[in-house]
């Protein structure tokens, strides 16, 4: 991080090589996370390389007020705003209606992902994930990719906490279902 | 046998699924086109203060000074009477202009509230 923040001071001073390190070491999260949205290897390639020019022109501006890499999401997430005019809608729409919350871990329970049908299972919930509203595929990208707490995640999509938690929330919820539908129509599980 | 999954076991192989999410790999490197493009950028400039700073800060300055220098240094009886008119203007706005008040701060919310728009603008065209 040290070196990341020495990095940062370079580059604001127009250094190229310190920006290349810092565009080689985030590229690959800021392009899963437009490709999870976009759902297009071109798209999505173009859209990185755009985030770091509008990033390599802002940089004046970056105080460290969040991470580096939050800031890139933020920049990342507003050019697919602009690919994806119903994306902010579909987000700011969600509400935030729901308040249970489902554990995201629950090391008291024997997690059944082990075997050969565990593992088809797993790839069908991928498959599942793929077929989520874009919506609810950013919002995953976010929590689960890129590791950002549901508090980042609200501040950096200027979005209630209610409503990212109801997002996710139901994004678990058509998962759930998702599964349920694959049981019954397979019966393979043991 | 009773093949079906309990909602426990629906909830963690969902959530084993998100956690194992797989982030995608990039098809090839885009550090050189970055790269070969903002060099066409001219470079950020470095933080500065500008002249406009500068002024706006010594103009500042300059009033809350004055202000103080004259609070300070008026006679005593000359800040009384100032009190003592403004606490009665105050008393008459309320009671011949009750709207006066509320519509000035409204105004001066609405006011600040425009100077924000072309910053939301900028924000919402990104």
């Amino acid at each position: 991080m040290d070196n990341e923040q020495a990095l940062l001071q370079r580059a604001q001073k127009g250094d190229h090589e310190a920006f290349a390190a810092l565009v080689e070491e985030h590229q690959r999260y800021i392009y899963n996370l437009a490709l999870r949205v976009l759902k297009d290897e071109n798209e999505a390639l173009d859209l990185t390389q755009e985030t770091f020019v509008r990033a390599w022109t802002a940089l004046p501006n970056f105080r460290g007020q969040s991470q580096f890499r939050t800031w890139l999401y933020r920049i990342v997430t507003n050019l697919c705003y602009n690919r994806l005019p119903n994306l902010r809608r579909s987000l700011t729409d969600l509400g935030d209606d729901v308040i249970v919350e489902i554990p995201e871990t629950n090391p008291a329970f024997d997690n059944p992902s082990h075997g050969f049908e565990s593992r088809e299972l797993r790839s069908y919930l991928h498959n599942a994930i793929e077929t989520l509203d874009e919506n609810y595929r950013l919002l995953i990208s976010l929590r689960y990719q890129n590791e950002l707490s549901y508090e980042e995640i609200a501040s950096m999509l200027n979005l209630p906490l209610g409503t990212v938690k109801t997002g996710l929330f139901r994004a678990k919820d058509q998962l759930r279902r998702a599964l349920e539908g694959y049981q019954e129509a397979s019966w393979i599980i043991p | 046998m009773d093949n079906s999954l309990t909602p426990e076991q629906r909830d963690a192989l969902v959530e084993d699924a998100l956690q194992t999410y797989p982030v995608a790999a990039m098809p090839r490197s885009i550090t050189a086109d970055v790269i070969s493009r903002i060099k066409t950028v001219p470079a950020p400039p470095p933080f500065g203060f500008s002249w406009n700073d500068f002024i706006l800060a010594l103009i500042l300055s300059i009033s809350i000074g004055a202000m103080w220098f004259s609070i300070n240094h008026l006679p005593p009886l000359l800040v009384a009477q100032i009190r003592k008119e403004s606490i009665l203007f105050y008393q008459y706005l309320l009671v011949n202009m009750r709207w006066l008040i509320p519509a000035l701060a409204f105004g001066l919310a609405a006011f600040l509230s425009a100077l924000t728009i072309p910053l939301l603008g900028r924000e919402l065209r990104k």
